[in-house]
């Protein structure tokens, strides 16, 4: 998983406006500056784009660290 | 699973449209609250001189109809605008009738974002076009 968080890493930078950003698998939103319930939703399209996948409502609100997020993504495309 | 309510009420192919016209006297006063006072858009004759046939009306005049857009022409007031881009094709001129249109294009129920396509007419003949997302964020 450490290595789809890498993947995805610029588009955390490019959402949150943020280059070098620290974003590590255990992270809630409130622990990262920016992050609030826009980001979050562009953050979710964006990476719904990229990989071409769909996550549901149920899904979104399950993500309550990064980890959940980046294990959604990596069920979903199969990630090595 | 049944339907949210946001889904329900945020469907492709809602739409929306309605007339309206922006007065001299606005244009003034946006003016002075914006700071803009480009001569194309406060004076009429150098505007003419410019080869428009009339003072321009400032670009946000057209814009501000998304803002009534996801404020009031909604299913429901629980909208924000979390995103907005235009294009300006022709201008605009005082107290012309013009016609703001938008539909919904794509619904996200998982984020409750729906994508919106407007544009601004006079006539046949398209002013400005845009897409706009608004976020659904009810209360508690």
């Amino acid at each position: 998983m450490d290595d789809l968080l890498n993947e995805i890493r610029p588009i955390f930078e490019e959402i949150l406006d943020h280059p070098g950003i620290q974003i590590e698998l255990s992270m809630s939103a409130a622990d990262v500056e920016g992050w609030d319930s826009l980001a979050h939703i562009r953050l979710i399209l964006r990476l719904e784009q990229a990989y071409g996948v769909r996550f549901s409502a149920e899904e979104v609100a399950g993500f309550l660290v990064v980890r959940d997020l980046v294990g959604a993504l990596h069920q979903k495309i199969g990630h090595a | 699973m049944p339907e949210s309510l946001f889904e329900q009420r945020y469907v492709p192919g809602y739409r929306v449209a309605w007339p309206f016209s922006v007065s001299r006297s606005n244009i003034t006063r946006f003016a002075r609250m914006s700071g803009d006072f480009n001569d194309i858009h406060v004076d009429a004759q150098a505007a003419r001189e410019h080869g428009f046939s009339d003072q321009v009306v400032h670009g946000v005049f057209l814009l501000a109809q998304v803002s009534r857009l996801v404020g009031e022409m909604l299913p429901d007031p629980h909208c924000v605008m979390a995103s907005l881009s235009v294009d300006f094709h022709k201008p605009a001129h005082p107290d012309e009738p013009l016609e703001f249109s938008a539909d919904i294009a794509e619904v996200h129920p998982a984020v409750k974002l729906v994508r919106l396509n407007y544009s601004v007419r006079k006539g046949a003949e398209l002013l400005c076009r845009g897409r706009v997302e608004a976020a659904w964020r009810p209360g508690p």
